[in-house]
């Protein structure tokens, strides 16, 4: 990309789970270049991002905000939810 | 104080900072702000005993003793949503010929000029063709005549009439033929007096913008449409035209426009959408805007409807009215791109003028452009009309939208659709990305935006008054 900066950023493995950053990654695609690197304790996320758009760390940052809240709903509610639609796909004989 | 466990729920953070949240059962909730989410994720007790009361009720939480119903509850709604949307009414939609008299820069099916041969139905094809509707359908038999331009085969539409007549009782079909309306005539008029025939027809934002896009050789098409609308009224009583709008780059300051011209045209409904970018209208228009600049026209052309509403002139926009009703599990809220499973095939069926069928409109497009062979189900002409239905099959399979990548966490997952024919011509295959699906960004914002005008309960009202 040209005239792009690379925006470098470092998360603990302790505290955000690869998925996490993979699923705020997939909505990430349409505004910048990325990739996701693994240095051992930590993951870098690396951004290719043109002078103008200056916000992508905050888009970021707040999608995976909410992947990671996301993850401790679903600790609490996923095999529940797994169960209802399971149920409602029986008694329609899908 | 009660112990309270979470029930399954998405969220999305509105441009407010407020914080929308919704069930499986399709229920909508609105939390103040992120603080309230952490309390609610977190530790439930730490909420108003309001709130804990609301969420309570809607099913988004449960006290240990009637945690067993409320699983229970939401079950049910839940599989009552997607019979609803598996058992609705299928629309049968007919392309009589390809020919049409416009030429239309955001065209999608490439039409041919009108004096071209080989492409229309033949009439000696309607046996069959009724046949084999009443093989897929049962009635009442909703019935589209698409085009090309349908009136330009209107003695095809005469004589399928007459022989449907025979087939089925009269009161047990209708017919929308979707017409610029250049070409209606008084022998037109004539015969549709008394029966139960309704026209679509387009009026674009503004005259300026119609005239470019929607081009005759006369360079008048909003002015006859205009006249020939006056003119259907003026025959078959109002109501027997509804409107669609495809908004271009040219139209985007049209917004009074359109609603005057309605309005003077005593018109009381329309369905106002982005141009689309199926078929052959990519290359030519599919980039003409973007979905920020469409939902800055739409916002202003929507207040403005509001407002006129307030004022006590009844004027619906279906495209919004659509999306409310999704939310809200209203019981007629069909509507086959927010479907999930997704409506292609088992909501809508197409028959070309080569007698192809199609699971719906937008797939025949993406036939004629990429020749996608898979799209064609069946053909009416063929003995004992089997259809292969392995491929809508797996098309179907991947749509149900808690099992969509993208979709999954999405809070608008039971009200939206995951389209698989549009993703399939835009990525290959009927889940696409939805992070740079157009599809995907346009419902979002419209949802959103409803949300927004429910805000005012003076919109809401309007709103409600639709239903």
């Amino acid at each position: 990309m040209e005239g792009a900066e690379k925006l470098i950023l470092h998360y603990s493995k302790s505290s955000i789970s690869e998925l996490a950053l993979r699923k705020a990654l997939y909505w990430i695609t349409d505004s910048s270049a990325w990739s996701l690197n693994d240095l051992g304790d930590l993951w870098e996320v690396l951004f290719e991002v043109d002078d103008a758009d200056k916000k992508i760390k905050y888009k970021f940052e707040r999608l995976l905000n909410d992947y990671v809240l996301r993850e401790i709903l679903d600790r609490h509610t996923n095999d529940l939810k797994q169960a209802i639609v399971r149920k409602s796909l029986k008694d329609l004989s899908i | 104080m009660a112990s309270y466990s979470l029930l399954p729920f998405n969220f999305r953070q509105l441009k407010d900072d407020s914080v929308l949240i919704s069930n499986l059962s399709n229920i909508y909730h609105i939390l103040p702000n992120q603080n309230d989410l952490k309390k609610l994720i977190n530790n439930i007790s730490d909420l108003d005993p309001e709130s804990i009361k609301i969420l309570e009720r809607k099913l988004f939480i449960s006290t240990t003793d009637d945690f067993e119903a409320k699983v229970q509850l939401t079950t049910s709604s839940f599989t009552k949503n997607i019979h609803k949307d598996l058992s609705s009414p299928r629309l049968i939609m007919i392309v009589p010929t390809l020919r049409c008299d416009h030429h239309c820069t955001y065209c999608q099916v490439s039409r041919v000029n009108q004096d071209v041969d080989g492409f229309d139905l033949p009439l000696s094809s309607i046996p069959s063709l009724i046949d084999f509707i009443r093989k897929i359908e049962s009635p009442p038999y909703k019935i589209e005549f698409q085009g090309g331009e349908p009136l330009l085969a209107f003695e095809f539409i005469k004589e399928f009439y007459k022989q449907m007549q025979e087939a089925v009782f009269v009161d047990e079909f209708s017919f929308v033929i979707a017409t610029s309306l250049s070409l209606i005539n008084e022998d037109i008029l004539m015969w549709c007096v008394g029966k139960n025939i309704n026209f679509s027809t387009s009026i674009d934002a503004g005259k300026k913008a119609h005239n470019r896009h929607r081009k005759l050789i006369t360079k008048d098409s909003f002015e006859r449409t205009q006249k020939n609308i006056q003119r259907v009224d003026n025959k078959l009583g109002k109501g027997k035209i509804g409107t669609v709008t495809t908004v271009t780059h040219d139209g985007l300051s049209g917004f009074d426009e359109l609603v005057d011209t309605h309005l003077a045209l005593g018109l009381s409904e329309m369905f106002v959408r982005p141009v689309s970018s199926y078929g052959f209208a990519i290359p030519k228009q599919a980039k003409d805007i973007t979905i920020d600049e469409f939902m800055a026209f739409y916002k202003k052309l929507i207040y403005r409807i509001m407002e006129e509403n307030k004022k006590g002139i009844h004027i619906i926009e279906h495209f919004l009215f659509i999306h409310f009703k999704r939310l809200i599990n209203a019981k007629d809220g069909m509507y086959v791109d927010l479907m999930a499973p997704a409506g292609y095939a088992k909501n809508s069926m197409l028959i070309d003028y080569t007698g192809n069928v199609f699971g719906s409109d937008e797939a025949r497009m993406v036939y004629r452009k990429h020749g996608f062979e898979d799209l064609i189900i069946g053909n009416i002409n063929e003995k004992n009309q089997v259809l292969d239905t392995t491929f809508s099959e797996n098309m179907l399979v991947n749509s149900f939208n808690f099992d969509v990548p993208g979709c999954a966490d999405c809070v608008y997952q039971g009200s939206c659709g995951s389209d698989p024919i549009y993703h399939l011509q835009e990525f290959g295959e009927p889940i696409g990305n939805k992070s740079n699906s157009r599809f995907c960004q346009l419902h979002k914002s419209v949802f959103d935006f409803v949300f927004e005008l429910l805000k005012d309960d003076s919109n809401k009202s309007v709103m409600e008054g639709w239903l």
